[in-house]
This record gives structure tokens, sequence and C-alpha cells, in this order.
């Protein structure tokens, strides 16, 4: 069993899965939020991260997830303000040091990762930062669309 | 997105859900949240996910967890992000 989208994306792309004799059996496994993240919403996040007036911050791994053209990665390289964030609560003070930019926190994640999103949220309110939408790109679970913008 | 990792409580500043400890990943320092583990205490070992303490651990379990972490060469993305500069590889 691979546990990882990635893993299963390379299997699949180059064949792997037939190329194992018959006396093994591949089974894909769980995967991470990561590798579940539809496309339409590695789409929507390049989108965002390509504004001037946008600070985009995510995980470090969601910056490699290939979108229908480019990723996270490449709008950095093109010169988007996209940073690799370690917690949600880092976004607060991006966005307390960058009043004039609003600042949008990819949210992903599924139950261990939905506190940490929900404690961003409530210690920005906390602090009189301005939350827009706070509806969260979450895989798995709940899927309401939009992104944990933080302005 | 995958791991929780094992660390030591070095300090603890703030109240209830502004708690916040600085935590010793085997000589990486970082800033975590212990909103979610209430009762963890200077001294004491936390699982620690995206910047946040989700449980409390004993230290053998956690000295296991952090050697195969360790092994498997999972820790360098913490020593490229330090709480004074958030977002900015070091």
């Amino acid at each position: 069993m691979e546990i990882c989208g990635g893993q299963t994306h390379a299997i699949v792309k180059f064949g792997l899965d037939e190329l194992l004799p018959k006396e093994i059996e591949l089974v894909h496994g769980p995967g991470c939020p990561v590798c579940v993240t539809p496309l339409e919403l590695i789409d929507k996040a390049v989108q965002i991260a390509q504004r001037k007036d946008v600070i985009f911050c995510s995980f470090g791994d969601m910056l490699r997830v290939p979108g229908s053209e480019v990723d996270l990665f490449g709008i950095k390289a093109r010169g988007g303000d996209v940073r690799i964030l370690y917690s949600p609560l880092d976004a607060l003070k991006i966005a307390k040091e960058n009043p004039t930019k609003q600042v949008v926190f990819f949210a992903v994640g599924f139950e261990t990762t939905a506190p940490a999103h929900a404690m961003a949220v409530y210690q920005a309110r906390q602090q009189g930062i301005r939350t827009s939408r706070a509806g969260l790109a979450r895989s798995g679970a709940a899927r309401d669309g939009g992104d944990s913008g933080l302005r | 997105m995958c791991l929780a990792v094992p660390g030591k409580i070095i300090s603890v500043v703030g109240e209830d859900l502004a708690r916040q400890a600085r935590v010793d990943f085997g000589g990486v320092l970082k800033e975590v949240n212990l909103a979610y583990v209430p009762e963890a205490k200077v001294g004491e070992y936390v699982l620690v996910h995206v910047g946040f303490a989700i449980s409390v651990v004993d230290e053998e379990e956690a000295g296991k967890v952090f050697g195969y972490l360790k092994e498997m060469g999972e820790l360098g993305e913490l020593a490229e992000l330090s709480p004074e500069n958030p977002g900015v590889k070091q």
C-alpha cells in the first residue's frame, strides 16, 4: 500500500502497478489532505496568489501540488508573494505587519488541523484583525469552498 | 501536513487560548500554542502539529518518535522556518 497521493500519482503515471508480478496486489492507501485537494481549489489558489494586493500563505507541501497549468511554487517564482508558514497563527503576524494587504491562508487539512485553523480565526477576531470569508478550503469532511481570508 | 513532531516544553507564557510555549525539537526551538493541552507543563513533552500541541506524550515515546523522524529525514522543514520570521525560509 502506498500512503501518499504523490506516490499514487507517480505509480499510475509511470505504470508501475502494471510492472508488478501478479502475486503482489497493490492497494492504494488513504493519502493526506494535500493529495486529496481538488484541482479546482489549486487553480483558485493560484489565481488568488497572483493578485498584487494579496499575500498568499500556505503550508509548504501545498506549494508542490500541480494545478491545471502551474503550482504555487511557480507563482512564487514569477514574483507572487507566496509564503510558507509553520502555523496558521503566523498568518496573523503577517496580517498585522501588512495592513494594506489581504492575507489569505490556504486552510487545507482534516480533523487534526481544523482546530488550528479555527484558532487562527478566533484570535484574529480577538485581536481586531478584520477577517472576510472564513469558509475554509478543507479537504475531506466539510467542503464549502473558499479560503480563510484575513485582512 | 502528515506529521506531528514531539518536542520538550522549555518555557510558557500567556494564559488560556493564548498560552504559548517555546518547544525544543532536538535543538530547534519553535513557538507552539498550548490551547489544546491546558495541562501541559514546562519539562513535559508534547506532540506538535502545525504549531499547536495536540497531546502530551511521555519522554520515552517522544524520543522514539523523534528518532524515527530523524531517520526518515522528515525534520528538515522544522529548521527552515523560525518563529521570529514566520513564512521566511532561513
